[in-house]
This record gives structure tokens, sequence and C-alpha cells, in this order.
């Protein structure tokens, strides 16, 4: 089947196919707001008029794509287009900075490649056996997932730990706003209608990376990059990417494992690669400076994540996000049935679909080979044409996102408010952790109080109690790393000591 | 090189931008395709006016402008999916541009407060699904009035909510979940707190199966927690039902509907069980502004019901998978009013606070 499926890309209609999608897909992808899940839902109407598999082909390299196009404003103006990408920009910008743009980009292509491949192979081999594990999720479960979520914060606050504690308890108290999940009262809403919902994580997040950064772009005049002209080799990215296999295999995994629980997956994936990378680093002092690895671990991670949250939707019938129930709604009214029997069923179509999102994972790659050289010239522009620029198109992202105005206001007001914060050095990542996780945590703790009736033992159940321990584990691991070297450190130093008398 | 590079960046800016206009164009391309049909439609009307202006008399000039149809809900989504069903036969019928809308938000009181103050002129109409509508206006004090709403035309229904066990489940009727909750207090799933799965287990309660509502985000973690089973049973919609039964990961065992489902023939309805008002179906129809002259809804309504005959619409319908319902106005008045009622009845029943 799998054969037959490849030899159907042979044909040069599909070829056009993935070539045209995967241009757009990472046009589209890159700018702030427009994303993944825009994207699709853009596009998905326009295939209506195609054959299932050319459809199918069209929207799954578009999705694919499109999560890769997050990456190169991340890495270039610090912009991230999706929220997979917030984790590349502590690393990516920094490189862009020092006129390495282009060695980041080549980098984030070739992770991006990778963990494509990784999710692929989880999909196609043991799609049932992670979609059962899937099952077993309640919301005590979910309530500690999103727990070691925040524990994120530790990291994305590059050591400004009280400065990102403020920030994600204040992501926290904005993500209470609008209707209660559980309860249905109205919270902070203050009789406007358009609270009701809540503020909606694109357009704060277009606003507190995009627009802010476009103010920092301005004030500062000059360019990105502060060495003119040079923007490093995209090869040497490739190359750089492929000595860190440990790295990739490793944020490969952690990418499947998170996508394939529904509702985590994508926008914690990227912090928890990039902070098992720097556990693990010997140079840890050196991420946040422009590392490469830095790029490599949270890229590797989010299009891993991409691939292994349809895992979920496809054979449960159960999307882990919004970009993959715009998939998942596509898949069906194109006439495919979800669920386990998708792969063994006669059609060969739903093979097709993915040797076309595998392929997409080499177009994007050979596209970013080709293209990233001019793409990282953006770091050579003026400033100030920078920004303007920038300042269009999210205001432009972010109503798309809704068609309503109330949503460019959030995004402004989120711009200032992440400019005044960039100013006075808190970092932003932890605010947008909290606002993401705030009603998972929230409502997951007050499901599982109702489903035990008021007892707290549901949390110390085996699954959430691992992940519990886990959490607590990886806090602490400094501090008992710490102490086992001091331990060591001390005999050694006693023997040196015993010795040199 | 230099200059090639550079000539290339510019070629690639003026591609991205280009990509970008037509990505927006592409979002409004309702409008954008409607304004040019509207030329031609116009001169169309106009020439036909000429042409048959005497015969067209008695049914008045409406309409003489394109006709805006606001949906509840994003596009793509289930109400989104019904109103386009309708468009393209339908702006052949009326010979003006039908133009579809989407203002989601506050779970669609956004849409219906905006078109309770329209102009009653017949040009903008609203596209939302009741229960869901007297929910939205009893429940979360959304600012319209459901019964003063003109009713157009409905063009689904045939559906509503099931109820749904694990696959493993001791439970196999109704019957035996009444008699479980007796000894054990038992969870149920369902999405969202004002929600036709929330009237669902309103309705079980009131049969006696007395259990602990746990409201989730969607249908789909729903029915997960019903699949996994974390709860011992749920309210979820056919649509959120369908692939994991046919999974294997869940059965349904009743439903909220009125009558027997289509799709799960075997499940029992709980009016069947005695309770004549436990029941609701859901219906896709069109709302005019309240004021909005009789003539006006009358021309409306028989464009409709003659573009619901059109064999694309089916084809539209089925392959979203909608049951047709036909309802002229004052049919879809009588429905209106009687689910009305029954959520009125059970106002205080809904958790808000």
């Amino acid at each position: 089947m799998w054969l037959e499926a490849f030899s159907m890309f042979l044909s040069i209609e599909y070829i056009l196919i993935v070539i045209g999608g995967t241009l757009l897909g990472i046009t589209l992808g890159s700018l702030p707001g427009l994303g993944p899940a825009f994207t699709l839902a853009l596009f998905l109407p326009m295939t209506f008029g195609m054959d299932p598999p050319s459809a199918l082909v069209f929207l799954g390299v578009l999705y694919s794509s499109s999560v890769f196009g997050g990456c190169i404003t991340a890495i270039l103006i610090n912009a991230p287009g999706t929220p997979g990408s917030v984790a590349t920009t502590f690393d990516g910008y920094p490189l862009a900075q020092q006129g390495k743009g282009g060695l980041a980009l080549g980098a984030a292509a070739t992770a991006s490649l990778v963990g494509g491949i990784f999710g692929f192979i989880a999909l196609a081999t043991i799609s049932p056996l992670i979609a059962s594990i899937a099952l077993k999720f309640n919301p005590a479960t979910y309530f500690m997932l999103a727990l070691f979520g925040l524990s994120m914060v530790a990291f994305a606050a590059h050591g400004n730990t009280l400065k990102g504690l403020m920030l994600a308890g204040f992501g926290l108290l904005i993500s209470f706003i609008g209707r209660d999940p559980v309860s249905g009262g109205l919270r902070f809403t203050f009789d406007n209608i358009y609270l009701e919902d809540g503020i909606s994580f694109v357009p704060s997040a277009i606003g507190l990376f995009a627009l802010s950064q476009a103010f920092v772009l301005i004030g500062q005049g000059g360019t990105i990059s502060k060495i003119g002209g040079s923007i490093g080799k995209v090869s040497e990215g490739v190359i750089a990417t492929f000595k860190r296999p440990i790295n990739l295999t490793r944020s490969s995994i952690t990418g499947v494992v998170l996508g394939a629980i529904p509702g985590v997956g994508i926008s914690i994936a990227n912090f928890v690669a990039y902070m098992f990378e720097q556990r693990s680093s010997k140079k840890p002092k050196s991420y946040g400076k422009g590392n490469v690895g830095g790029v490599v671990a949270p890229e590797s991670a989010n299009n891993a994540t991409t691939v292994s949250e349809l895992i979920p939707a496809i054979t449960l019938g159960l999307p882990g996000g919004a970009t993959s129930a715009i998939f998942l709604a596509a898949i069906t009214l194109h006439g495919l049935e979800p669920g386990a029997s998708f792969f063994s069923s006669s059609s060969s179509v739903s093979y097709i679909v993915f040797v076309g999102m595998l392929l997409a994972q080499f177009a994007f790659f050979i596209v970013a080979l080709i293209g990233m050289k001019h793409f990282v010239r953006v770091t050579s522009m003026p400033n100030e044409l920078l920004g303007a620029g920038v300042i269009t198109l999210a205001l432009v992202g972010a109503y798309a996102y809704n068609y309503k105005v109330t949503d460019m206001l959030i995004a402004i007001a989120f711009g200032v408010l992440g400019y005044i914060l960039v100013k006075y050095k808190y970092p932003l990542a932890p605010l947008i952790l909290g606002l993401v996780l705030g009603s998972m945590v929230e409502s997951n703790y007050r499901r599982a109080l109702l489903m035990s009736d008021g007892s707290y033992g549901i949390f110390f159940t085996p699954i959430p109690l691992t992940i519990l321990i886990v959490t607590i584990l990886i806090l602490a691991s400094p501090m008992i790393i710490g102490f086992i070297k001091k331990l060591f450190n001390k005999s050694d130093g006693g023997l040196t000591n015993t010795h040199s008398k | 090189m230099k200059m090639n590079a550079g000539v290339l960046f510019r070629v690639c800016i003026v591609l991205t931008l280009f990509v970008l206009i037509a990505a927006c164009s592409e979002a409004t391309e309702d409008t954008a395709s409607s304004e040019t049909s509207e030329s031609e439609g116009e001169s169309e009307a106009n020439s036909s006016e000429q042409e048959e202006g005497e015969e067209e008399e008695e049914s008045g000039t409406f309409p003489e402008k394109e006709i805006t149809i606001v949906v509840s809900n994003s596009a793509g989504g289930s109400n989104d999916m019904a109103a386009r069903s309708i468009t393209e036969p339908l702006q052949e019928i009326l010979d003006v541009p039908v133009v579809v809308e989407n203002v989601e938000g506050a779970g669609g009181n956004i849409a219906r407060a905006q078109i309770f103050g329209e102009d009653p002129d017949g040009y903008t109409l609203l596209k939302t699904p009741i229960p869901s509508m007297a929910i939205g206006e009893i429940v979360e004090e959304g600012d319209f009035n459901t019964l003063d709403f003109e009713p157009v035309f409905n063009m689904f229904g045939n559906t509503s909510n099931v109820v749904i066990v694990p696959e493993d489940s001791p439970y196999e009727t109704i019957d035996d979940l009444i008699e479980a909750s007796e000894s054990e207090s038992l969870k149920a799933s369902g999405s969202g707190t004002a929600t036709n799965a929330a009237l669902g287990s309103i309705f079980l309660d009131e049969m006696g199966v007395k259990h602990e509502y746990v409201p989730f985000d969607g249908g789909s973690e729903s029915v997960q927690q019903v699949a996994g089973g974390h709860v011992d049973f749920g309210v979820a919609s056919e649509i959120a039902a369908q692939s994991p039964v046919e999974e294997g990961l869940v059965r349904v065992i009743g439903t909220t509907a009125n009558e027997r489902l289509d799709s799960f023939p075997d499940a029992e309805t709980l009016v069947e069980n005695g309770y004549e008002d436990l029941g609701f179906e859901i219906l896709y129809g069109f709302w005019a502004p309240p004021g909005t002259p009789e003539d006006v809804i009358e021309t409306l309504s028989e464009a409709m019901k003659e573009a619901s005959e059109d064999p694309s619409f089916s084809e539209a319908a089925e392959r979203a998978g909608f049951k047709e319902k036909i309802l002229m106005p004052d049919e879809f008045a009588e429905e209106r009013d009687a689910q009305y009622q029954v959520i009125e009845g059970f106002q205080e029943r809904f958790s808000t606070e």
C-alpha cells in the first residue's frame, strides 16, 4: 500500500500540489497570527472541487509546512508565527542578531525535517498503541500535565525566576476572564459580551510578541543583524544539526509523546524539548545567547508534535487542537472515515495523504535550503521599515483570526504591555504559558474533584502521580545533581588532598 | 551576485504580499464574488423586472439588493455548513446575491443580539439553531428575545443528542441508569454548561437518573472521557458520537430526540419512557429581525422552499450529514414556541453560578 502511494507522487500533478502547498504554507505560517489553523480553514472550502486524494494531500502539505513557517519570523524578528515556535526565539533570535540567521534557519529546517519524519514513523507504526494510552487520561491527568507545562516557567524565565513567576501569575489571571468553564458564571467581563469567551490566545500572542517586537525594532533603529550583510551559511546549519543526533532524537520523541495527548501538544512540547536540551548540555550557560542546539530542540519537537497530533484525531476521532480538528473535518468531508481502521481500509487514499505529508517535510526542507538566504536579508533591512511591516501584518493577523476589531484592540493592548515588559527586561514566554495553561489547570482541577466527589485521592492515582513525580524531579534535578556532584567532589577533593600530602 | 540576491529578495517580498492579498481576498471570497455577481445580478434583475414587471407586481419589489445571512458560529462548523448549503440555489431564485457572514462568540449570542436590533427589512437574516438560541437567551441572558424573532424557514432537523456509555459498561437502557443511580453516585460528561448536552443531562435528572454532570470544553473531549471509562455515561451530539461508536469505544443507549433517530434506531427516546416533555430536536433554520413585514417573509420562505428542492441543496446536505426537515414560518414558530417553553421550565436547573 505504501509503495503504491509513493508511486502516485511520480505524477506531475501531485508534485505541483506538494510544491505549491509548501510555498503557500511556509508563507502563511510565517506571518504572525495567521499560522496553521488559519491557513487550513482558509483553504478547506477551496478543496471541495478537487478529488479527495489531491485535496487531502494539499491540505496535509499546508498543515506541515505552515507549522514550519512559524520558525522563520521567530528566528529572524523574534516574533513567533505559531505558539509552537516560542522557544525557538530563545536562541534563534540571538543567532540572527549575531549575523547567523541563515545558520539558524538551516538548523531549524533540518530539525523540522527530522522531527516530521519521527512523527510520521510514529503515526504509521504505533498509532493504535498511542491512541489507547491517550484514552486513559482523565481530568486529574490533564491537570498534572498542565502543572508540568507551568513548571516550564522556570526555564522560560531565563534566570529571572521572580519576574517569570510574576508574569506567569499574571497570565493565569488573564486566563480567568470570561465564562467559568465548569459553573458557567461570568467572571471579570464587565458586562461586555466580547469578553465572555475570554482573552483569546492568538491576538494576545500577536500583540505580546509581534507588535511589541516591532515597537522595539523601531525604537532601536539600525538593523537586526549587528554584522551588516553577514547571514551565516544555511548549509552550516544543516551540518550543525546532524552533529546533534541525541538532541534530535530526544526532542523528536518528546514531541511525538506530547503531541499524541489530545489538548496538550504543540504549545508546551517546544519548551519541554528546549528544557531537556539545556539540562543535558555541558554548557547550559550558552543557551539563550545563540546556541544552535536551542533551535534544533524546539523545532524538531514542534514538527514531531504536528504529525503525532493527528494520531488521536485519526484513530479515535479525537482531535488534540484547533489545527488537527480542522484537518479531521477535512478528512471526513472528503469521504474518509477516521478510526482505527483508517490504515487497514481498502482505500489507498489514507496512505496517499500521509505519503504526501512525508514528502512535504522534504519539500519545505528543500525550499528552505534554496530560499532561506533571501528570507534572511530581512535582518539587514532598516528596522524602521521592518517594524512598520510587522505592525501591518500583526494587525491583519489579529483581525483575520476571528474577523473582530476587538481582537485587534487586544493585540494592541498586549503589544504595549509587551513593549514595557521588554524594556524592563521581563521575559515574555512565562506570560504566554500562564495564559495558555490557565484554563487547562483550573477546569481540569475542578472536573477531577467533581468526578471524585471532592476527594483529592483522584490526583494520587498512578498516572497523575507519576506525572507529578516527574515534574518535581525535573524541577529539583539541578539541586539533586549538584548535591551528588558535591559529594563526589568532596571525596575526590579528599583523595587529592591525601595524595598531595 | 549581490544584485541578483537583492532582486530576488524584492521578488520574495512582492510574492509574500501577493499571497497575503490573495489570502485576504480569499477570506472575504463570499463578499468579493458576490460583489461581482451583484452587478450582474442587478442588471439581470433590472432587465427581468422590465420584462416581467407586471407579473411580479403582486410580490412587491423585494428583494432588490444583496441579502446577508449572519451565521452565529464559526466558518466550517455545522451551523455554517447548513447555511451555505442553500445559498447557491437561493441566489438563483431570488436573483440577488446571498452572502454568508460569520459572527461567532458568546455561544452565538453576539450574532443573535446583533440581528435582533437590525433593520427589519429582510436583507439581513440570522442563521442559528434552536434550542441553542433559547438556551442562550434564557440561561446565558442573551440580549434578545427568541420569541420575537420572525421564523422564516427551517431546513434541517431530525437530530438530537444521544446518551452514550463505555463499550464495556453494564448499562443497556436508561432504566439501568436510573436503577444504578439509586445505589451509587453516577458521573456524566458533556460539552459545556449552557448547551444541548447540559439540557440532556437535566432531562435525565428529571427522569430519575441522579448524577453529577461534568462539563468539558468540547464534544470530542467529553466523548473521550466516556470512551476511557472515566465517567459512567455521557451526553453527546450525534456527530461527536458517530466515529467512536463505529470504533467500538462507546455504545448509544438512548436519545433526547422526540422520535427515534435514523442513525441509531435502537436507541430509545426519553419520550417513549413516558416523559412527553423530555425531548428536543435541533433545528437549523433562518430567522428575521422582529417586525419584518409578512410579505417579505413570505417571499423569502417561498424562495427558500424552492431552493431546497434543488438537487445541489440535497447534495450539500448529504455531504455534511444533515437530514432535511422543511418547515414554513407557521410550523417553525410552533416548534420554536414549544422548545422555548420546555427550556424556560428548566431554567433554574442549568448551573450558571
